[in-house]
């Protein structure tokens, strides 16, 4: 789960760590109301969307007055905002963070991670803050300062000084900021996160302040966590809501190939098959390796009630789960739901023999293949 | 024959009472693996399939010593099962079980890193010599004992490409899943080097996936070995920023795209089959006779 840009930085202010002051506002009468109450003279804007590149792409404004304040958030509110992040279709803002203008003296770049190949968090800190870490690692690789912490010890104060030494601060600052590396990795600890970035985090001669900031959540850890499920806001699309709550992992696509397949890596080829033939998948849709009847079911009804989907290809290799009850759960769900596009099948593995009868049998028109490649071939043709 | 497991490995069920434990235990040993005991808190003195539960590890380990465990255990005592089962001393953990926080695997990664004990998942359908043991949830029947090495990050995926080996007449010597998690035990290259040192082991096929740099930490691994290396790479359809099922399999900001992976693999000499249907075929097509 990513939080959005507002509900982050509270959470940093919660840990000890300043913030600019600023007010969440859904309404653009608001946004002029809080540049008074706030009692600023310049305000930043800023799109409260889940996703990075807002600057690039309009999605924060500098403003010097209640009225200019008011008119950036009305033109934000209820716009869709594109960024390098968002795809095409970008995503709608329904809120921005109006704040003070914050001056820098020395902007940074510090985050804690989860090293995937080392397999534990990793404190990643740079003076070039300001700008993607990406960019940073392509130009400058060498100003990126990373530090893996051993899960069982946590930050020791020996290590956040050390790399707070990389900043070319002394004294007082240099000890601040090593205090900021705990507290985060406190926050990182507290919330199951597998990412907290603060960037930049500005010093302003006196002060750290997190101008910007990014947690992603684990989802896996959730059950955990009650008190974070109220922060998701991110709009979810219905057929994907759906899916969530059946127990089937459902992405919606641009194409109008609807495709279906047990487990994860199976319904990513099927839909690599999609696209070496030519055509495009209208989704991502995984029913799980021990699948049962109810997941078949709305898996289909699901595909069916999609009215993109022009073709359907389901895809099942049985291992543990049986082909012919897959089998019977198709002729159920076809019969029932009457779709009205062509639907191809293979099925493949354990008693795919007695599944195909199953087919035969029904009289239903589904287009039978021996394999993924026949599959994909006979796609290219409809 | 074949890497880290063999007909003599003991192995312990850890929550053996489930339903997932219940019918997998009876699939193990109906192929021949050698499931001495099982454990589940509050359950002891049961007998699940034949084989006696115990409600703790060290209890079941002072009459039985395994040397494997395989967890069906919830996601949310995974962890604790885990650290148990490396404190009693088993050498190779294989953790089934799908959704664990990644906070709770990387205490557990480097617990059991510390104790030399191996990992493999979490999320994986786990691993099997074929004809010799099997600990995991694969369907046995479509194995075939052989020299080709499969390890992938995902389940029926490797079935699927499995199954269109055994059809082409290719053995496997080893199949192994590292799972489909951010964080895992076992990494590619962990298993590219158990391959390189099995001389069982002839020809390695890789089934990587979008999300991460496990594939690319493998390729470089690659130049170094000397078996042939052949690799699918599921994903190359996948939009950004989604996660396709797996925790692992997200592409995040622009990063762990198939086609990166697709392209390090191919510089460093791997035979990139970019076709799932033509994994066995290519396969059999480019090996020498008589692999």
């Amino acid at each position: 789960m990513n939080l959005i840009e507002h509900q982050s930085k509270t959470l940093l202010a919660e840990s000890g760590i300043n913030i600019p002051r600023g007010l969440v506002v859904d309404k653009g009468i608001d946004a002029d109301a809080a540049f008074s109450s706030l009692g600023l003279l310049e305000g930043v804007v800023k799109a409260q969307v889940p996703a990075g590149g807002r600057g690039i792409s309009g999605g924060v404004r500098f403003v010097h007055s209640g009225k200019e304040a008011g008119t950036a958030a009305t033109e934000l509110i209820g716009s869709r905002l594109v960024t390098p992040q968002t795809g095409p279709d970008g995503i709608v803002v329904r809120k921005v963070l109006l704040e003070e203008v914050v001056r820098a003296e020395k902007e940074y770049y510090l985050s804690i991670a989860v090293d995937r190949s080392l397999g534990v968090p990793t404190i990643i800190f740079s003076s070039e803050g300001g700008k993607s870490i990406e960019e940073v690692a392509r130009t400058t690789p060498e100003k990126i300062y990373k530090e893996p912490i051993d899960p069982l010890l946590g930050v020791t104060h020996s290590q956040s000084e050390a790399i707070s030494k990389t900043s070319g601060l002394f004294g007082e600052a240099a000890l601040k900021l090593a205090g900021i590396m705990e507290a985060l990795y406190g926050l990182f600890l507290r919330l199951d996160a597998l990412l907290i970035e603060v960037n930049p985090l500005v010093f302003t001669g006196r002060e750290f302040v997190a101008l910007d900031a990014k947690i992603t959540i684990d989802d896996n850890a959730l059950f955990r966590h009650p008190d974070l499920s109220s922060l998701k806001e991110i709009e979810e699309e219905p057929l994907e809501r759906d899916a969530r709550e059946g127990g089937i992992s459902y992405i919606r696509l641009d194409g109008d190939v609807g495709c279906l397949a047990n487990g994860a890596g199976l319904a990513m080829a099927t839909m690599d098959m999609i696209r070496l033939a030519g055509r495009r998948p209208a989704n991502f849709l995984d029913i799980g390796g021990s699948a049962h009847h109810e997941q078949v079911s709305s898996a289909l009804r699901i595909l069916f009630s999609d009215p993109k989907v022009r073709i359907v290809f389901i895809n099942i290799f049985g291992g543990m789960i049986h082909c012919d009850l897959i089998a019977s759960e198709i002729v159920e769900a076809v019969t029932n739901l009457n779709p009205g596009v062509p639907i191809v099948l293979r099925l493949e593995g354990t008693d795919a023999e007695k599944g195909r009868r199953i087919i035969a049998d029904s009289g239903l028109p589904v287009i039978m293949v021996s394999d993924m490649g026949e599959g994909a071939e006979r796609i290219r043709g409809l | 024959m074949g890497i880290l497991i063999n007909r003599d490995t003991r192995v312990l069920v850890q929550g053996i009472t489930g339903h997932e434990g219940r019918f997998h235990t009876r699939m193990m040993l109906d192929y021949g693996t050698k499931v001495v005991a099982g454990v589940t808190p509050k359950k002891g003195g049961q007998i699940v399939e034949g084989v006696p539960v115990f409600d703790t590890l060290k209890e079941a380990m002072a009459e039985f010593k395994a040397e494997a465990s395989i967890l069906f255990v919830p996601a949310a005592h995974a962890m604790e099962a885990m650290l148990e089962a490396c404190e009693a001393g088993i050498r190779l953990v294989v953790c089934i079980t799908e959704g664990i926080p990644v906070h709770d695997i990387m205490k557990v990664k480097t617990s059991l890193r510390q104790k030399d004990a191996t990992l493999i998942g979490p999320n994986t359908p786990g691993i099997i010599v074929p004809g010799e043991c099997k600990i995991g949830i694969m369907p046995g029947y479509i194995f075939k004992k052989g020299y080709v090495g499969v390890v992938s990050r995902s389940g029926t995926l490797t079935y699927e490409a499995v199954y269109q080996l055994t059809k082409e007449g290719i053995g496997q010597s080893t199949c192994m899943g590292i799972g489909g998690d951010p964080v895992t035990g076992l990494s590619f290259v962990d298993v590219l080097r158990l391959y390189e040192d099995d001389r069982d082991t002839k020809a390695v096929l890789m089934i990587g996936e979008i999300g991460g740099t496990e594939e690319e930490e493998a390729a470089s691994f690659i130049k170094t070995i000397s078996k042939p290396v052949f690799a699918y790479i599921a994903g190359i359809s996948a939009p950004p920023e989604k996660r396709m099922g797996h925790a692992g399999a997200i592409i995040s900001s622009g990063h762990g795209t198939a086609m990166e992976k697709i392209e390090s693999l191919t510089k460093s000499g791997v035979t990139v089959i970019m076709n799932p249907a033509r994994i066995g075929r290519t396969i059999a097509e480019t090996l020498p006779r008589g692999l």
